[in-house]
């Protein structure tokens, strides 16, 4: 396979002005990430050491094995909403190796409000549930929660994907035959009594473990006994008496040691069979990714320059070169496994989209995973292209995206707006990872672009009362909007929500690739099978 | 999580991860690629990279001893269960329940005594069969809830053991 040949200047002066730029956002995204991860005020670590608890991060690293990577997911959850009281919405989940095994892990963070639930913990929780049924991976749950946020009970306890779905996904991966365990370090209360419940393994820790449905104020109050908390739901009442859990342990430390035993006595799956080979550096240093991406998100550039800094050998097969040149498709190798990539240079036309349509059934056919480089403002508009049906090639697009059986990876390098998300498998299309670079925006259209229809629409109501606006009462409506739109559209927005699985720092991504491609072949890959192409 | 291994009786914290390559073993922040190869004679050769060491090595049970540069150590592996229920007072509880209804027939300790892990602290008859019910953990007896003769329902509190850390 042919190395794509860059022509990227690296000693010009917008090479290094990017770079600066681009490694400034990679910076601020490690300092919000290292907060996340590890500052918290000291009466929380206070109150954690007084209950003899151990720090959520050092329980992780306890429970994976030393040297490994660990893969984690939306850890900046929630740092836009409620007023940041929840960092990392209190949840921490990802891919990491406990006894040799690839597992998800999901660790409740009993250092922020007490490991309390709010609506996007719950999404995370779900999400990470999730990717483990998607990817058919045996799961770790590390529970120590106060229970629902019941401020916000509105938002995260009725609905479809609500606290439900946590313990139908749970029922679920049982149901296919992947192994969960629970470990218990805290309390496990109301529904979160059903998480050690629901998973095949369990282990409680004397003293500090609990599991039960109403705690002893709860239980005074509806029936007025008097219960301690060891008899209601303790290690020794729930591993000698209930049985609703398996393994009593002396101490957080003895219960993660169990835990990885018990890992250790799950038989690994077989993994599917794909193409691979043994892996290769990229030739161009993925370093220069910062001074690739610009420094305005509406500045193009050539996809291809990514490519060469995230595949091996920086090597890329280019499928119909000539054709519909805005959609650049072809085939290459991250850590050695072949995938079909299909990255922007443009907006989708009808040629673009069709021959998207085509690249996906031939890498599904291949039995090839496909990696979306997503860098999109949209499908093309205009009388031209609606004659030529720009709309119904764009379904075919969606359609093949949709209908793909083999693992999606997407992952925002620059901006993803409009319709054209959904042809570049976006999150509703259901890839199994979906990661944003720092510098990414996405939204139904672009700030200045809302900004303008929505001001537009204003001042023609208003003319039709016979009012004209001057420039400043047009701005007056135009700027708060766009101010929003640029506040909405934002990655952080967008990890904040839990829209994608995480922001990438650029140079990391082949390695997060890597891990997510050898996570998806734990499930085995469906025949090729589409719906109706619209001809 | 590390593995836990003494050193002539010096205890060491450990791991022994994988690279492409082989082995690479993990000490607090140094991470160094090691092999244990032979040489032609059917030797044992300690590789570290830098440093090829001829070694003898001699299992027994649990225990490896080594020689190596002249001096002999001896190893001995504990496993990560093992050690952290050690380290946190041994895994059993304080309060020993019945396995199922009976009557007692012999009661060897009184509160206050002092009794070693797997001792018998209460002896019971049921269905024919007489049990031993052992002492989960070394510890001090504070309580024996039933005197002999007398008859206890199934999962009822036999004896308890002073709690740790009181």
């Amino acid at each position: 396979m042919a190395r794509i040949l860059s022509t990227i200047d690296t000693s010009s002066e917008i090479f290094r002005a990017n770079s600066a730029h681009n490694k400034g956002l990679a910076e601020e995204l490690r300092g919000r990430q290292q907060a996340v991860r590890h500052e918290r005020p000291q009466r929380d670590l206070d109150r954690l050491a007084r209950q003899n608890k151990m720090y959520p991060r050092d329980r992780l690293e306890a429970l994976l094995d030393p040297g490994t990577p660990f893969l984690e997911f939306s850890t900046l959850a929630a740092n836009m909403a409620y007023d940041g009281d929840a960092p990392g919405a209190g949840q921490i989940s990802g891919i990491g190796i406990v006894a040799g095994q690839e597992v998800v892990i999901h660790a409740d963070d009993s250092s922020i409000k007490g490991g309390a639930w709010y609506p996007l913990s719950v999404k995370k929780i779900v999400r990470a549930l999730d990717i483990a049924i998607e990817n058919r991976l045996p799961m770790i749950h590390l529970c120590d929660s106060a229970g629902g946020y019941l401020q916000l009970q509105r938002e995260l306890f009725a609905d479809r994907y609500y606290a439900g779905r946590i313990f139908r996904n749970q029922s679920i991966l049982s149901k296919m035959g992947v192994p969960q365990l629970a470990v218990v370090l805290g309390h496990c209360t109301a529904g979160g009594a059903y998480i050690p419940a629901l998973s095949d393994y369990s282990v409680i820790v004397r003293g500090t473990g609990a599991i039960f449905l109403g705690g002893p104020p709860l239980v005074k109050a509806a029936t007025g006994e008097i219960v301690t908390v060891e008899e209601l739901g303790g290690a020794d009442m729930h591993t000698t008496v209930s049985g609703t859990a398996d393994y009593p342990a002396a101490s957080e430390a003895h219960a993660l040691a169990l835990a990885r035993e018990i890992v250790g006595s799950w038989t690994p799956a077989e993994k599917t069979v794909v193409d691979r080979i043994a892996p290769e550096a990229p030739h161009y240093d993925p370093e220069e990714l910062y001074g690739i991406l610009p420094r305005d998100s509406r500045t193009a550039f050539d996809m291809r320059e990514l490519i060469a800094r995230i595949v091996d050998g920086s090597r890329f097969h280019e499928y119909q070169p000539a054709y519909g040149t805005t959609l650049i498709c072809g085939y290459a190798r991250i850590w050695g496994y072949k995938v079909g990539i299909l990255a922007n240079n443009g907006v989708l036309f009808n040629d673009s989209s069709l021959k998207g349509a085509h690249f996906i059934q031939l890498c599904d056919k291949n039995r090839t995973p496909l990696l979306f480089l997503q860098n999109i403002t949209g499908f093309m508009v205009g009388k031209e292209y609606e004659r030529r049906g720009i709309s119904k090639d764009g379904a075919k697009l969606i359609m093949a995206v949709s209908g793909a059986s083999v693992p999606k990876f997407t992952i925002n390098c620059n901006g993803a707006f409009g319709a054209g998300v959904y042809g570049m498998s976006g999150r509703a299309f259901d890839p199994r990872f979906l990661f944003s670079w720092p510098g990414s925006g996405t939204s139904v259209m672009g700030a200045e672009q809302a900004a303008n229809v929505l001001s537009e629409v204003k001042i023609r109501q208003l003319e039709r009362e016979g009012r004209t606006l001057s420039e400043a009462e047009i701005a007056a409506i135009r700027d708060p909007v766009l101010e929003n739109y640029k506040h909405e559209q934002s990655a952080y927005y967008a990890t904040s929500e839990i829209w994608d699985d995480g922001i990438l720092d650029p140079v990391d991504t082949r390695n997060a690739l890597g891990m997510c491609i050898s996570a998806s072949l734990n499930a085995p890959i469906d025949p090729p099978h589409y719906g109706v192409f619209r001809l | 999580m590390q593995h836990h291994i003494s050193i002539n009786d010096v205890p060491h914290r450990l791991w022994l991860g994988r690279s492409a390559d082989g082995y690479v073993l993990h000490v607090g922040d140094v991470v160094a690629p090691v092999a244990l190869r032979r040489d032609a004679d059917g030797q044992s050769v300690l590789d570290t990279g830098e440093r090829q060491v001829p070694m003898v090595v001699a299992v027994d049970g649990d225990v490896i001893h080594i020689h190596l540069d002249g001096e002999a150590y001896r190893l001995a592996y504990t496993d990560a269960v093992t050690f952290h229920a050690a380290a946190a007072g041994g895994a059993a509880g304080d309060i020993v329940r019945a396995p199922m209804p009976g009557v007692v027939i012999a009661s060897p300790v009184a509160a206050g005594e002092d009794v070693a892990a797997g001792d018998t602290l209460i002896v019971i008859e049921s269905m024919k069969l007489e049990t031993a019910i052992k002492s989960p953990r070394a510890g001090i007896v504070e309580t024996v809830f039933f005197t002999l003769g007398q008859t206890f329902d199934r999962d009822a509190i036999l004896v308890k053991l002073v709690s740790e850390g009181e």
